[in-house]
């Protein structure tokens, strides 16, 4: 069965004879990969229930330390991950319709975006790390970046502030990694890209969820309404 | 071709996995259009409606609409579209489960109400002696008697 299968289905790239045929093969992947996301949404939901439970605290306080985060560079960050997110399901369409090199164009892309998207983020750090708001026994040394806010209250949020999106950071940067290990395989026109859109489609899931992610953490760190 | 009902997939045919060019567009276009929604909605007080103060109402509208934007990314970019029946109960299961993890939220609701004999020396922002957590408030220490500071740990 496994054998006629794969005649005809050639042009899917190897298919693997535990599986009937290339569909329920292609659908264990992605439900593979699905079950690792689904890993990284409880991963990232504790950090947003820890989130939710002290912004319903200390409403005011967080309102007012909010302020120093600049929405201008934050919505610029969005629009970078949009695109991004965009050009991986480009390469993902561009894949599996064997057009390299508009895989090739697309991925380069998103790795350009996810430069700047840090390239963004580090200058955001640095203005935090120059105003004493990283938590710390300096945390609020210079009151006036408090914005009123109580120095406790207002640590406790750049404490979630800085371990969400550094987290966030940090699949960027793997994410950075997976796609240029991908952009590799794509240049080097190897079968196991080539001939199987799955791969490209797995890296694109992954991306997308640091996309995701980013969907959340941009309105609830830098647009609070404010209390009244 | 032997398929297990789960894991046939309802669009038969392999190249209808493919989205249009014009739908990720679209898809792309109207995620900017929410992100911009989401940044204007944040610079306007909402009315509070009947018990439900503004704020709240702010808050489920930024929620609102980031739950939208994901929902488009996931349905149309993560190809959730055409995944087949047993990838989609994956991912609802996925989101399901993180649903009932804000469920932990209710705990900290309703310690309040819960009395605790023995506890009567409680700071007054504790509530007297409920369960809530017998920690100082984050401004700091409301006395420094020693037999209110009994019984506590620091921040």
């Amino acid at each position: 069965m496994a054998a006629i299968a794969h005649d005809t289905h050639e042009d899917h790239g190897a298919l693997h004879h535990q599986f009937e045929n290339i569909e329920q093969q292609n659908d264990s992947y992605i439900v593979g990969m699905w079950t690792f996301l689904v890993t990284e949404v409880m991963f990232f939901g504790a950090l947003f229930l820890i989130y939710t439970l002290y912004r319903s605290m200390y409403q005011m306080d967080w309102y007012l330390a909010h302020e120093e985060l600049d929405v201008k560079l934050g919505a610029f960050n969005t629009i970078v991950l949009l695109i991004s997110s965009f050009t991986v399901a480009v390469a993902v369409r561009s894949a599996q319709r064997k057009e390299r090199g508009l895989v090739l164009a697309n991925i380069g892309i998103t790795i350009a975006c996810a430069f700047i998207f840090l390239i963004v983020k580090a200058f955001e750090y640095s203005a935090k790390f120059e105003h004493h708001l990283y938590p710390g026994p300096t945390f609020g040394a210079v009151p006036e970046h408090l914005n009123g806010a109580n120095a406790n209250y207002a640590q406790l949020f750049y404490g979630l502030y800085f371990g969400m999106t550094g987290l966030h950071a940090l699949h960027i940067i793997v994410g950075i990694i997976v796609l240029s290990a991908l952009f590799n395989l794509w240049w080097r026109k190897c079968d196991s890209v080539m001939k199987d859109y799955i791969p490209t489609e797995l890296v694109g899931l992954y991306w997308h969820f640091v996309d995701l992610v980013w969907i959340f953490l941009f309105p609830l760190m830098y647009l609070m309404p404010k209390p009244h | 071709m032997v398929t297990t009902p789960l894991s046939a997939n309802s669009h038969g045919d392999h190249a209808s996995h493919e989205l249009p060019f014009g739908t990720l567009v679209g898809v792309l276009i109207l995620l900017m259009v929410l992100m911009g929604l989401t940044i204007g909605a944040s610079y306007i007080t909402l009315p509070s409606i009947g018990p439900i103060p503004g704020i709240v109402i702010n808050n489920l509208v930024a929620v609102g609409i980031a739950t939208v934007k994901a929902a488009l990314v996931i349905w149309f970019f993560m190809g959730v579209k055409f995944a087949s029946a047993l990838a989609r109960i994956w991912v609802i299961a996925g989101f399901l489960v993180l649903f009932l993890m804000f469920g932990i939220l209710g705990d900290y609701g309703t310690r309040k109400f819960e009395q605790v004999n023995g506890w009567e020396t409680n700071v007054p922002h504790n509530g007297g002696e409920t369960a809530l957590p017998r920690v100082w408030p984050p401004e700091g220490k409301p006395s420094s008697t020693p037999e209110v500071e009994q019984g506590f740990r620091p921040r």
